[in-house]
């Protein structure tokens, strides 16, 4: 399949997220599922065509991580409507993965990347699926951080909502950062290079444990939703910031 | 224990903002701190050292609770992973070497660089290291077939536009050029079978840039143990590192010119603790975000049942 027909799926998909979210703010359940049911299956089939054309899990480039990123939004959103009963948060999901989506459309495609000897380890698929899956619930729980500064009359809602997110993405981001931690003691001699995407990442981890250890008191509740957003922040520069910037380091290939 | 969890949030604070000015430093400066001499690790160091003792009085302050098991893993694998560190810090060694590579594995020619040693002990590394001789007997490295990119050039030969890129070879051993016809592997390589820059037309102003990448090195390895004298041959590659007494050896590079493979020999007493406590961080977070939240739920879910109740009640009356 050719880059352009990769592309066109692509923007379908991103059109069908889009086209869900606005049917879940208009409570049009059955049609929101399965344009978001469509959209995810779009996504699937390129994540597979790319899988097809490497070979191996495509993990490899930007594009491929981020079409896979895609998938992990409607993963966790299903997890959180089946285990908290939050549907309410679908639409931010879709919304997410809209973007994401319209990023893959954007940006350079190259089909053909080697598994180069570096990635070639048991750590590999973990760490970067922890981390998609991570990424994806707090993207979704900085949006409605910043909805909770504006919306003084749901903020009960909105807090339990941050709150359920959280608590599902900071384990599965604690093992991408560990694990990428012990891979690195395989591969690069050390735990911990204090390369940019490291510092930033352990930033990113630091910010959502202080959200998590605000939390436990009153006087500190006040700080909470700054440092998801300081989080998400921080996330940004780990996952894509280092790379627009051309930063060095042993993450090179990321 | 509100002043603890307050100090602990403003020390967590003051360590994301020392890091986030480094990562600030590489991302948009390009500056790279080096933590071996640089007072910024001291700084750190000490913040960590705070941070230790918050969460070691935080754990003995708050009565044991099991259902909190997920909380202790979690700190405690924290305190593991910083103390396992120190150690590394103060009695690893880390040595650089450069080895030929020939059949009766000699390291009579090898090159040697110490790239981290203990500080108070820096001359020891010799003796412990010189406690195992090792020689590289056969080493490997297998590419991928090669994608062209196709440029054009100018008088000079120097690229001025990418035309396509990305052509790989497809089952019948054929590179489709487009516009610009197709090659088979034997047009494209040498007499040494090394893909080549090929000329897609007449005028040289079109040409195929071949892209390799390696797909995996492979060195075979002869280790002998100097107190008894055991020789034990063994396979090294990228990503499965050997374990030689009490020393870690990595397979880093290897150099086709000088038909030598460079390697890393590292001694970490810290490493089983900081992997230990990386796994207990891990187990302890998915406990401690899974298991409690549950219970938090639950009893939430009570408590917005009891005023619906109430309600209830009061219309049956």
């Amino acid at each position: 399949m050719s880059i352009l027909v990769l592309k066109i799926l692509l923007g379908v998909a991103a059109a069908g997220y889009f086209l869900s979210a606005i049917l879940f703010w208009c409570k049009k359940r059955v049609p929101a599922y399965i344009a978001n049911g469509a959209a995810w299956v779009l996504n699937a089939v390129v994540v597979a065509t790319n899988w097809v054309n490497n070979g191996y899990v495509p993990f490899v480039s930007m594009y491929q991580v981020l079409t896979f990123l895609g998938l992990c939004f409607t993963l966790a959103n299903v997890y959180m409507v089946l285990v908290h009963k939050d549907e309410w948060v679908s639409p931010y999901f879709n919304l997410c993965s809209g973007v994401v989506m319209i990023g893959c459309c954007i940006m350079n495609a190259t089909l053909i990347w080697h598994f180069v000897p570096a990635l070639q380890s048991v750590y590999f698929v973990p760490h970067v699926f922890c981390y998609m899956l991570s990424y994806s619930l707090c993207a979704v729980a900085s949006v409605l951080s910043v909805i909770w500064f504006f919306n003084k009359g749901n903020r009960a809602n909105l807090d339990r909502g941050i709150h359920n997110l959280v608590l599902v993405a900071f384990p599965f981001m604690t093992a991408g950062l560990l694990l990428g931690a012990i891979w690195a003691n395989q591969v690069w001699t050390e735990f911990w290079s204090w390369d940019a995407k490291e510092n930033w990442a352990l930033v990113t981890w630091v910010f959502y444990a202080l959200y998590l250890h605000c939390r436990k008191y009153k006087s500190l509740q006040k700080f909470q939703y700054v440092f998801t957003i300081l989080g998400i922040v921080a996330l940004f520069m780990a996952f894509q910031g280092v790379n627009i910037f051309g930063a060095s380091g042993e993450h090179s290939y990321s | 224990m509100k002043l603890i969890m307050k100090i602990s949030v403003v020390v967590m604070s003051v360590i994301a903002l020392v890091v986030a000015v480094l990562g600030s430093r590489q991302v948009f400066f390009h500056i790279d701190t080096d933590f071996q001499s640089n007072l910024v690790i001291w700084g750190l160091i000490v913040l960590l050292g705070i941070f230790v003792i918050a969460q070691v009085i935080c754990l003995f302050v708050f009565p044991f609770n099991i259902k909190k098991i997920g909380f202790y893993l979690l700190h405690i694998g924290l305190v593991a992973v910083l103390l396992g560190s120190m150690i590394y810090y103060m009695a690893g060694i880390k040595i650089q070497g450069a080895y030929p590579v020939n059949e009766q594995g000699s390291s009579a020619s090898a090159y040697h660089q110490l790239v981290k040693a203990n500080p108070t002990k820096g001359e020891n590394y010799v003796a412990n290291f010189s406690s195992f001789r090792f020689g590289v007997t056969d080493f490997a490295v297998e590419y991928y077939e090669p994608v062209y990119d196709i440029y054009r050039v100018n008088e000079e030969g120097v690229a001025e536009e990418q035309l396509a890129t990305d052509i790989e070879i497809n089952s019948e051993g054929i590179y489709d050029f487009g516009e610009y016809g197709q090659k088979t592997v034997e047009d494209l390589v040498d007499d040494a079978g090394e893909y080549q820059v090929v000329n897609l037309t007449e005028d040289g102003s079109i040409v195929g840039n071949p892209r390799s990448s390696v797909k995996s090195y492979l060195g075979d390895v002869t280790i002998v143990n100097n107190e008894t004298q055991e020789s034990r041959e063994d396979t090294i590659s990228v990503n499965h590192p050997l374990r030689v007494n009490g020393w870690k050896i990595y397979l880093m590079s290897y150099d086709e010119t000088q038909n030598a493979a460079a390697f890393i020999f590292k001694y970490d007493p810290g490493e089983y603790i900081v992997t230990v406590g990386m796994v207990m961080i891990i187990v302890g977070s998915f406990i401690a975000c899974f298991v409690r939240p549950r219970q938090a739920a639950a009893s939430g879910k009570n408590e917005t049942k009891k005023p619906g109740s109430k309600k209830k009640a009061g219309d049956a009356k």
